[in-house]
């Protein structure tokens, strides 16, 4: 703006002091101005008087003026320099990335408040402080100011790019935490880089830290090659307090973006596992609408080749409607649902399913497990479906190989103990002879036992068991029982005793089965016990419905961390050392035809004193498991 | 001496069966396999039990049992399984076809003779 009132009135007040004299002239003046005669010294003095009196006044005039000018000149600055500090403002509200905001302070700075370059820094990580080319500098190493990403790397950037706090002047404002600023740069001590800023003819500097709740989030920084005035300082003040509130602010927003972001990496993780797994996986929500199927799910079902039905929104009961045709359950009058529904309990299911386009039918295997949130509400169910057809057929080859192999190994075995049985008829045999017999004898007769107990273990994995239950009195089973191991109790030495309570009564069971379970019982309390012991098998009735055995030996107790794996297959505490080996599938055998029956079976031990084998069985028909 | 016909494909076990047999005091004539049984049945003197196995080549102890009982000199002669096939359901199919009896193996010589005397009574009166 130009001011030539202001300027022409500055420059005429002094030549008008310099023309006072010569008298003459001012005189006429004088009388002119005052409009009346002047006489002698008097009128001279009245007269300097006066035209002092009118420089003072012109003076103040002159100062009025300028003042004026300059109050209209700072309140014109101020007016625009707030009306740029509010448009940045709004831009920074708007903004949500640090880059953007700062960019957006960075240009206000430079385009509207006369800065040559304006920077931000913000505090960074002690990243790189081991290999900092600034380390020197820094005092305490541990974190520094980072140069904000600028496009025009000048050499202002290159110096600056880490500054310690406290060094410098950028660091400078970091250290006291508040406007830090010089309209005489060449004073400034503590230049990164005098050299640019002469090139560069920059004169004076300003710089604010970025401060949210007492935290030091940054500096921001300009240069100016004239003045810096006090509005521009304000609004740089305003800028910084703005833009750091905006930074913390987007900060938040950060976080609370990476924390979606892991949420949805999660989910995607989620996602492409159960799309790479094999097992068919379809979601349905409390209303029975599904909410996500897999493409294993489609595939199982056949539902891949047509066109991509969209499932996600379907009702359970469409699809449902859409699948019963593929159940191969002809014989069946309420056929068990393809998909379940959330009632009842989490289940395994095995299903037949006839896929078009598959020439044989698949077997798949269906598991419902509810799906509850934090509080255990249910959100909704999901089934899993895994082809076992292919692990079914193999079950049954086994099963089969098992069954062929007892078989042939029974014809061997047959010839080999019955050719046996014909020698051992002859009594003139001699003594060392007939002992070789017997050992082989014995030994053919464990290998039958391991055959069959080979075979029933086949039959209990397959869940072929065959019961043929019938109403049995406990005494004359167990007194069978008793008789058929009496020999060999005798033998080594031990009193078999019975003791059946006269009111027990009848169970109802298979009873080649539970003989065999009593004598397998009995044999082990035999093997364990030592020579002169006792077995005693007892049986009492107990509540409800029910009938309790036990089979009592006298022998060392078996430790406690055995009694669990006791019934499992080839588990034997002490390999048996009496004459009559087992086969190791013995137990789990026993418990197999225990549970069969609707029983239960369990083992009590003392080491030292001795081990009860408890087993119940029901009096009644009952659910068989 | 009650005649005893004997079917198995394998040799020991028609020669153990055999001897137990004899020693329990019947006449045995053995066959090894279904055809040669059959043959024997229409040729020979009559029989007065058939001792048979079940998994034999070319032809099977079932398959033996049906075509004998296709044969009204034969249909009602008895007819005893002795057999490695122990499972109940085969024991029941066996019985369904028309044997009398169903000895599984492996079995004690005994335990043969006891069953056959259950049979056919003391073999040494007939």
């Amino acid at each position: 703006m130009s001011l030539p009132l202001a300027s022409a009135a500055a420059d005429d007040a002094p030549r008008l002091a310099a023309t006072l004299d010569p008298f003459a002239e001012l005189a006429g003046h004088a009388e002119l101005i005052s409009g009346r005669p002047l006489e002698g010294i008097d009128a001279r003095a009245k007269i300097i008087a006066s035209l002092q009196l009118l420089r003072v006044r012109a003076d103040a005039a002159e100062r009025a003026l300028h003042e004026h000018e300059d109050v209209q000149v700072r309140l014109e600055s101020t007016i625009r320099a707030l009306r740029a500090t509010s448009r940045v403002l709004e831009g920074v509200a708007s903004a949500f990335q640090r880059k953007r905001i700062l960019r957006l302070i960075t240009e206000a700075l430079e385009r509207t408040f006369g800065a040559a370059a304006a920077r931000v820094w913000m505090v960074g990580p002690p990243d790189r402080c081991p290999t900092c080319p600034q380390a020197t500098h820094c005092p305490t190493r541990t974190s520094c100011l980072h140069l904000v990403g600028s496009d025009e790397l000048g050499p202002i950037d290159l110096a600056l790019q880490r500054v310690p706090i406290g060094d410098w002047s950028v660091g400078r404002v970091a250290a006291l935490g508040g406007l830090v600023a010089t309209n005489e740069l060449h004073k400034e001590p503590r230049l990164a880089d005098p050299d640019w800023a002469r090139v560069e003819g920059l004169t004076a500097f300003a710089g604010h830290p970025l401060v949210h709740e007492g935290r030091l989030l940054g500096v921001v920084a300009m240069w100016s090659r004239k003045l810096i005035r006090d509005e521009v300082l304000e609004a740089l003040r305003i800028l910084a307090r703005q833009a750091a509130t905006a930074i913390a602010g987007s900060e938040l927003i950060d976080e609370v973006r990476d924390e979606g972001q892991k949420a949805r990496s999660a989910t995607r993780r989620l996602e492409a596992l159960l799309e790479s797994t094999r097992s068919g996986v379809i979601m349905f929500d409390t209303a029975g609408r599904i909410t996500y199927a897999n493409g294993s799910f489609r595939r199982l079902f056949g539902l891949h080749t047509a066109e991509e039905q969209p499932l996600i929104g379907m009702a359970r009961d469409d699809l449902e409607r859409a699948l019963r045709p593929l159940l191969d359950e002809p014989q069946a009058e309420q056929p068990e649902p393809v998909l379940t529904n959330a009632e009842g309990p989490d289940t395994d299911r095995e299903l037949q399913l006839r896929i078009p386009g598959l020439e044989k039918p698949r077997l798949l295997n269906r598991y419902r497990a509810l799906v509850k949130d934090d509080s255990a509400k249910m959100v909704g169910w999901i089934c899993v479906f895994d082809d076992v057809t292919q692990a079914r057929e193999l079950d049954r080859l086994k099963s089969e190989f098992i069954s062929t192999v007892s078989h042939e190994l029974r014809t061997p075995l047959t010839s080999i103990k019955g050719s046996l049985a014909l020698l051992l008829d002859d009594e003139q045999l001699e003594p060392e002879t007939m002992e070789l017999l017997d050992v082989s004898k014995r030994n053919a007769d464990r290998l039958v036992r391991l055959v069959n107990d080979i075979l029933d273990m086949s039959k209990i994995e397959a869940g072929k068991l065959e019961l043929l239950p019938q109403p049995l009195a406990p005494r004359a089973v167990c007194t069978d029982a008793v008789s058929s191991i009496e020999g060999f109790a005798r033998k080594v030495g031990i009193t078999v005793r019975c003791a059946i309570d006269p009111a027990v009564p009848d169970v109802f069971a298979d009873p080649d089965r539970i003989v065999q379970v009593l004598n397998n019982l009995l044999s082990n309390a035999l093997k364990f016990s030592p020579r002169g012991g006792e077995v005693v098998l007892s049986a009492v009735p107990k509540a409800p419905a029910l009938v309790l055995f036990r089979v009592q030996d006298s022998g060392p107790g078996i430790p406690p961390e055995f009694r669990d794996k006791l019934f499992t297959p080839f588990a034997q505490a002490d390999r048996a050392r009496h004459e009559q080996a087992g086969t190791g599938l013995g137990l789990a055998i026993t418990r197999a035809l225990v549970v069969k029956h609707g029983g239960d079976i369990w083992v009590e031990s003392e080491l030292g004193h001795g081990t009860s084998f408890y087993f119940t069985l029901p009096t009644h028909r009952t659910e068989q498991p | 001496m009650a005649r005893i016909l004997l079917v198995d494909d394998d040799a020991d076990i028609r020669f153990v069966a055999r001897l137990a047999l004899k020693r329990g005091g019947y006449q045995v004539v053995v066959a090894e396999g279904g055809d040669a049984a059959l043959r024997l049945l229409d040729d020979a003197a009559p029989f007065d039990l058939i001792i048979c196995d079940r998994m034999m080549p070319q032809k099977s102890g079932l398959q033996t049992l049906q075509e004998l009982r296709a044969r009204p000199a034969h249909a009602l002669t008895p007819f005893m399984f002795l057999t490695a096939k122990a499972l109940q359901h085969e024991r029941d199919e066996g019985i369904a076809m028309g044997a009398c009896r169903y000895l599984t193996k492996p079995f004690e010589p005994r335990e043969l003779v006891d069953e056959v005397k259950r049979v056919l009574g003391d073999g040494t009166k007939a």
